[in-house]
């Protein structure tokens, strides 16, 4: 495990909000409570070829 | 005209044709059976432009062997250079549109870029201003906002080259950029006067909801329509031989008109012979699509449907990066190489 | 589910098409979606099977069952078997086994009620009168009969009376005479029935119940303190006719019961009153059925059967296990009340909830597995057909699939594995209600049916969505009935049956009789009930009139009003009302007996005597959905459209809209669909342009490159380039680390990076994947900690394919604070390669066999267009599809007009009555070629082409056009196997079956003769032996054993290094373990598993013995 985590962000299922997780944080939306969150995509480049 | 067989004619003694006639029909001799003779081509070959706009030229290629008109009819379709958007780095997307859909899309988008100002991409070049175009599509939808459609005029050229940075192998490396442009291609003469935008502005490339967003940029090459289709210059090209309808009988009165009538591509006219009499005239063979809506049923013995065999009519539907005059002779050169290619590998 | 459809659309729908886009009801378990299978119970009535005859001594092949059902669509077969001496025996099945009662007990025990009266009403169909006209047969039975009247004169007068009721079905008069279906021995057998019970000397009514609670009762649970009586009487409520609440009732059905779907009556009141006539319906059908005076009924008739639904089938198990439940803490709070100390008090509530509770957790938890297995843990049965595969799985391939699902109806489980082809026949009793095209072929064919896309199931709720009040329609059709001219039960009762007069049936139970010659009024008048919404009278009533017949159905007036029938809708003509459509919902059963005409104006072959009252709605209403959406189905020969309908099934298409929230295991999707130039009515009606499944394609039909040859397909590489067919496949991996945990060492396991630097590149900090993100075979997918062993263990990309990931999602559900459930959702491109599957939307399939270059493809003079695809034209003669002929030249003709092409099948049948003159157009094509010819094309859909290759016209005309196709699920990256060398299975030393695992494919013995057969005998022994396990094994030519041979020592390696030899490898010698020489010992090249055959027998002290020998042949 990486010593000093770096927080991952999350978007909430139901209401769309972002939310930042860091390990052992409860898994839930600040917002709503939901308990359902989607991974928030990646700014990593990815390559594609146009075919 | 009762269809009979040169073999069964009464002046053709048991079958044996005159012995010019028994040697060309038995025999192969080369400089007979070659498809053109080269004096005769030069002096009969024609060209006759019969439309051109900006995107489709229909020209009359008189004189020619179709072997030919077929080359250059692949040419045109598979080996005459083009731009194309070949790789696409996507930062974000959040869209409903898959990012390899997306990509795809990109790739069929006509650029508005001469590609006889580039140069090929080879494995092994980096890409640079003479071989990469860089453009950039960075849209967004407004949360709260109504749902969104993004068209090809939102693409940015960059002629700065890519403004994204490859991760570095490691920390201490310095950041490189996709592309190594030495010059803007603002500053050449010859793009200078011509941005390279896309052809047509609205191409409907994806479709945004509120709080969605694209970023990416696309980087387009030079490639042939044999590898990929979106590198074909053409929408299409071809040709067809020029129809030559024949009123084997006059036909007169009311089936002329009935004649007429029946063309839905009118080849046929009246001529009014005087005191009421009408005749069918073949007015417009060319338009002749050989639906043979005229003969159908009826007319089996009065009108035949003939082709020229060496009148090629020749139409070509630029896809937008060069006017399609241009890609004939683009073609043209493309054989004259292949031509120069053979006869020096020959000799 | 949430629709996507707009909203008045979906209002519009739902009253055509109830279940319609995702209204379904079906389970959401684990992931999958589960649909209940729905199955045809069996409900008929009089059969002849020779295992009857297995049910002991003297008993016939002949019986009338019934199965009955409660209120709460449980229910209970009961048989009623014909003895040879002209008795019956009663038969139910309690816990798996089967009971036979002697009938006269069962009558007797039911109600209070003297011999005569049974014999009454056993023998009221009878009457001397009828037997002049036939003259053969009954004088000498006439003169028994006197004889048996006077003996039971002497008996015991209300034996006469019984015998007199019993006979009253019997009329000489009507001997064969339609309708007569009383013979005259069933005074006799009337009889018959009394003496078994005199012989018994069970003679009242206590005593009976007396008799059957004795035999009862060990087999009935919990009344182990009651009487014999009270055993006796759960016995008759619990198995007897368990659709009747009252005894009066049972003993008129046991007597009457020609009973089909059972209904429930709660109308004990009013039929209390009704107590006595003995009516012997069933045993007087019996007795018709032996004297063959009414036709056996056919078991595989649509017209017998009614549905089970999912819905009724969870009820009816609930039910048990809520019983099963009680019973168990019945028997506890019993044990506990036993018990000395005394620590259990009635009064306090949750005390006895305390109990009650133990338990109750099994209820839901058999209910869950239930949907789960599909498989009913049940002791009793629950009476149906089949215990497993209750469920299947409602897969989202297509929009299609997932429909048909829902409108399957499976003939039971029982009959996949008979071999007798009857039960899969199309019967014309199901026109109209079963789809005569939408079955599979194969296994299943004809026992999974699809209902048609009219046919409805009657249920508890009526048309305006309300439960429906069966008591209240029941009155209201009494007194419709009553008002007709029946006369009912009630006041006085009638000791008569057909011919004269037809017994009134309402959901089995008898109401009352009407004389034969008012019924038919009666029934129109019903019927015309039926079609306003005031009367009362439901609208899904189904009046089943059996009219009066010699040999044929047995006669009566049959009402059903309960839920589970089919139902349809037809036209009634004969009801000539105000501008409304008279719209008749009609049942199976009463179809038979109704004269429907079809639409196209024709008589059907219907004599003038019997005018048509009803007519079909729209020829289409006899296909199902999927059925419907095939263009031009009537022009196609029919297998073709089967085959279609399965494959609709199998297409890429859009499995659902909103894939980006879906977690389907696996879902496929098409990138670039269209909506069909050539479209049925359907089509539009159900919003399917809300789920497409293919592309409408440039199709060319020739031979042209020989690469199109047996249903091979040539496809324009540019096309596919262009995103021709190209198709996604969707998948959801769910991790749960909770249930991955070992059961003992409950090791916390949670999503985390290691400090690795060459995952960091696929796998983000939290262990799972970055979105967007392309992963390729064998890289880390997601990574876990183990806290116990503090070790981080990647789990890598399985399959050979890369994939990009769609979604993660984190469930915070299951485990609160520790990241533990992920879905990770995934998806990958397939673009069209060779070998992948595409089909029309006329059973002509085919498979990719080239990319075909653009510029190779042949183009069209006129518009310069090169075909997206080119089939054989050897594809049409034999199938003779002329449909997609049709479907090419309409959809060319739609797409230069600019518009959608109509291609509803059966059209002209339905114009041709509406237009007054004569049929105007001869074919379709006159039709559809002018629409081409007005755009200067060919009339016949043909055009001139020229070959791309040469340049030069084809020597003839091509049909071309657009045709949809649709891309099959079927692709080559999914089945290809392929292997050079690879693992071998660790017995044997053969290489290893199955595509994942890497393992070959079998050359089996078929293929072996085949390579036999040539003498190709090197590629044999290739094949056979050097590729699969070949093995050099040490054989004692002493002893004769391959199993003995035992390695020597090689000379030490120190030993050679100080000779200064090279260390090279010297031949191991091997000694005989048995012989202990090592001079016998030969090598002989042999299939490994003929060591471990050795082996093997050796273990069953089998000794083999090798004789080697250098000669061949010997």
């Amino acid at each position: 495990m990486d010593p000093q985590p770096e927080p991952v962000s999350y978007i909430c299922g139901d209401c769309g909000a972002e939310n930042t997780l860091r390990p052992g944080d409860v898994i839930q939306c600040r917002e709503c409570g939901y308990r359902i969150l989607y991974k928030k995509r990646t700014r990593r480049i990815v390559q594609y070829e146009a075919r | 005209m009762p269809k009979v067989s040169a073999l069964d004619m009464p002046d053709v003694p048991m079958g044996q044709l005159p012995e010019h006639l028994q040697l060309q029909r038995s025999r192969v001799v080369c400089k007979a059976d070659a498809p053109i003779h080269l004096e005769s081509f030069c002096k009969n070959f024609k060209l006759e432009v019969i439309r051109l706009t900006e995107d489709e030229i229909e020209f009359d290629m008189i004189g020619i062997d179709a072997s030919l008109a077929n080359a250059f009819r692949r040419i045109l379709i598979a080996e005459v250079p083009m731009m194309a958007i070949e790789k696409v780095l996507m930062v974000n997307n959040t869209s409903v549109i898959a990012d390899e859909v997306l990509a795809h899309r990109l790739g069929l988008i006509p650029l508005n870029a001469d590609p006889r100002l580039f140069e090929y991409l080879s494995e092994n070049d980096s890409p640079n201003e003479r071989n990469t175009i860089v453009y950039k599509l960075d849209v967004s939808c407004r949360k709260g906002g109504p749902r969104m459609t993004v068209k090809s005029d939102q693409l940015k050229w960059l002629p700065n080259g890519s403004e994204l940075e490859m991760t570095p192998p490691n920390q201490s490396a310095k950041p490189k950029s996709y592309t190594s442009f030495s010059c803007s291609q603002d500053s050449m003469p010859e793009f200078s006067k011509k941005p390279l935008g896309v052809k047509h502005e609205d191409i409907i490339i994806a479709k945004l909801g509120p709080g969605q967003a694209i970023e990416l940029e696309a980087h387009a090459v030079k490639g042939i329509g044999k590898v990929h289709a979106k590198w074909s210059p053409v929408s299409t090209a071809w040709y067809r031989m020029l129809p030559e309808v024949v009123l084997l009988k006059d036909i007169k009165g009311d089936d002329a008109e009935k004649l007429v009538k029946k063309c839905p591509v009118n080849v046929f006219d009246i001529e009014d012979l005087g005191n009421g009499k009408k005749k069918a005239v073949v007015s417009k063979p060319r338009a002749c699509t050989l639906c043979r809506e005229c003969i159908r049923g009826v007319n089996e013995e009065l009108v035949e449907l003939r082709r020229v065999k060496d009148h090629f009519i020749f139409t070509i539907e630029s896809a937008g990066a060069l006017p399609p005059e241009v890609l004939f002779t683009e073609a043209v050169k493309i054989l004259e190489d292949k031509c120069d290619r053979v006869i020096s590998d020959l000799s | 589910m949430a629709s996507k459809v707009k909203k008045q659309d979906y209002e519009a729908l739902r009253e055509l098409f109830r279940p319609h886009i995702d209204s379904f009801n079906y389970f959401i378990d684990e992931g999958l979606e589960k649909a209940l299978l729905s199955i045809r119970p069996l409900e008929p009535m009089g059969m002849i099977r020779s295992s009857f005859r297995s049910r002991g001594v003297g008993y016939s092949d002949k019986a009338v069952v019934m199965r009955c059902v409660r209120e709460d669509q449980s229910s209970v077969t009961v048989k009623l078997y014909y003895l040879q001496n002209g008795s019956a025996r009663l038969g139910f099945w309690i816990r798996g086994r089967e009971f036979l009662l002697p009938i006269g007990i069962v009558l007797k025990a039911l109600i209070d009620t003297s011999d005569r009266e049974i014999f009454v009403s056993l023998t009221c169909c009878y009457n001397d009168r009828y037997q002049k006209q036939r003259g053969a047969v009954g004088s000498q039975i006439i003169g028994e009969r006197a004889q048996i009247i006077l003996e039971e004169a002497l008996i015991d007068t209300s034996d006469r009376e019984i015998f007199v009721s019993l006979t009253c079905c019997y009329n000489d008069r009507y001997q064969k005479q339609r309708g007569a279906v009383g013979s005259q021995i069933i005074g006799e057998r009337a009889q018959i029935i009394l003496e078994e019970v005199r012989d018994l000397s069970l003679l009242t009514s206590s005593q009976c119940l007396k008799h059957i609670g004795e035999y009862f009762r060990p087999v009935m649970d919990g009344f182990e303190n009651e009487s014999h009586t009270t055993v006796a009487e759960a016995v008759l409520r619990d198995y007897v006719f368990v659709h009747l609440t009252s005894n009066h009732d049972k003993f008129n059905l046991l007597i009457y019961c020609r009973l089909k779907w059972l209904g429930f009556i709660k109308v004990k009141s009013i039929l209390v009153v009704l107590i006595v006539s003995c009516f012997s319906f069933m045993l007087q059908k019996l007795y018709a059925l032996v004297d063959q005076t009414v036709a056996p009924d056919n078991p595989d008739a649509l017209q017998n059967q009614e549905i089970l639904l999912p819905g009724h089938l969870i009820t009816i198990y609930v039910k048990e296990k809520v019983q099963d439940w009680l019973n168990k803490s019945r028997r506890l709070l019993l044990d506990e009340l036993a018990k000395k100390e005394k620590k259990l008090d009635f009064s306090i509530v949750y005390q006895v909830a305390k109990f009650l509770g133990r338990n109750a957790a099994s209820v839901g938890r058999s209910i869950e597995s239930m949907i789960k297995l599909g498989r009913l843990a049940t002791s009793s049965g629950l009476d149906l057909p089949q215990r497993e595969g209750m469920t299947i799985q409602a897969e989202r391939l297509n929009f299609y699939r997932f429909l048909s699902h829902f409108r399957s109806v499976h003939r039971g489980a029982s009959f996949t594995k008979m071999r007798i082809t009857s039960v899969r026949k199309l019967l014309p009793e199901s026109w109209g209600f079963l789809c005569p095209v939408h079955t599979p072929d194969g296994e299943p064919c004809g026992l999974l049916n699809h209902m048609t896309s009219t046919c409805r199931v009657s249920s508890f709720y009526d048309s305006e969505g309300k439960v429906k009040d069966f008591l209240k329609i029941r009155m209201s059709i009494l007194t419709v009935l009553v008002g007709v001219g029946m006369t009912p039960l009630l006041p006085k009762l009638e000791r008569a049956g057909p011919p004269e007069v037809l017994h009134v049936l309402l959901d089995g139970c008898v109401i009352g009789s009407i004389a034969s010659s008012k019924v038919e009024k009666a029934v129109a008048h019903i019927r015309s009930l039926k079609l306003s919404s005031l009367s009362g009278i439901p609208d899904d009533l189904e009046v089943g009139y059996v009219p009066l017949s010699l040999g044929g159905t047995y006669p009566g007036l049959y009402l059903f009003t309960s839920p589970s029938r089919f139902i349809r809708p037809v036209r009634n003509i004969s009801h000539s009302s105000d501008n409304c459509l008279n719209i008749e919902l009609i049942g199976p059963f009463e179809q038979a007996f109704m004269e429907i005409r079809c639409a196209d104006g024709g008589d059907g072959g219907r004599r003038e005597s019997f005018p048509a009252t009803h007519e079909e709605i729209h020829p289409t209403g006899i296909l199902s959905v999927v059925a419907n959406l095939t263009p031009w189905s009537d022009h196609n020969q029919s297998p073709r459209n089967m085959y279609q309908c399965q494959m609709a099934k199998q297409t890429m298409g859009f499995s659902a809209q909103a894939l980006q929230f879906r977690a389907d295991v696996k879902s496929y999707h098409l990138q670039t669909p269209q909506s069909p130039i050539v479209q049925t009515a359907s089509y539009s009606k159900y919003c399917m342009d809300e789920y497409p499944t293919g592309t409408n394609a440039i199709v060319a039909v020739l031979a042209y490159t020989g690469y199109d040859m047996e249903d091979a397909m040539i496809l324009n590489k540019s096309s596919v380039d262009r995103g021709l067919c190209r198709g996604h496949i969707y998948q959801t991996e769910s991790i749960d680390l909770t249930k991955n945990r070992d059961s003992e060492d409950r090791v916390l396991e949670i999503f985390a990076r290691s400090s690795d630097k060459t995952m960091k590149s696929s796998i983000d900090i939290d262990g799972l994947p970055y979105i967007g993100q392309v992963i390729h075979p064998n890289e880390p997918l997601y990574s876990t900690y183990n806290t116990l062993t503090s070790v981080t263990k990647p789990t890598l990309l399985k399959g050979s394919e890369p994939v990009i990931v769609d979604y993660v999602t984190v469930d915070g559900t299951t485990s609160k604070n520790y990241m533990q459930t992920v879905n990770i959702h995934t998806r990958r491109t397939r673009y069209p390669i060779i070998g992948d599957k595409f089909s029309s939307r006329h059973g002509q399939k085919g498979v990719c066999s080239q990319l075909w270059p653009d510029i190779d493809m042949p183009f069209s003079a006129v518009t310069g267009m090169r075909p997206d695809l080119i089939i054989n034209p050897h594809a049409f003669p034999s199938r003779m599809t002329i449909g997609m002929l049709l479907e090419s030249i309409a959809a060319k003709g739609g797409s230069l007009h600019g518009k959608f092409v109509d291609a509803t099948p059966f059209q002209n049948s339905v114009s041709e009555k509406d237009e007054d003159g004569p049929s105007k157009s001869s074919s379709l094509v006159d039709e559809l070629g002018p629409m081409l010819a007005s755009c200067g094309f060919n009339h016949h859909g043909v055009e001139v082409l020229y070959s791309g290759v040469f340049g030069t016209e084809l020597t003839c005309e091509i049909f071309i056009g657009p045709v949809y196709y649709q891309r099959l699920r079927h692709m080559v990256s999914d089945k290809f196997q392929v292997r050079s060398t690879g693992t071998v299975d660790q017995i044997t030393r053969q290489p290893i079956g199955g595509r994942k695992r890497g393992g070959g494919i079998r050359f089996g013995e078929m293929e072996r003769d085949s390579v036999l057969a040539h003498g190709a005998a090197y590629l044999l022994h290739d094949r056979l032996h050097s590729c699969s396990d070949y093995h050099i094994a040490e054989v004692c030519s002493f002893c004769g054993s391959v199993l003995t041979a035992s390695v020597i020592q090689p000379q030490k390696r120190s030993v050679r290094e100080i000779h200064g030899l090279p260390p090279a490898r010297t031949p191991k010698s091997y000694t005989c373990h048995a012989c202990k020489t090592s001079k016998g010992m030969e090598t002989v090249a042999m299939p490994y598993v003929f060591k471990y055959l050795a082996a093997e027998l050796a273990a069953m002290n089998i000794k083999m013995d090798l004789r080697l020998s250098n000669r061949a042949g010997c």
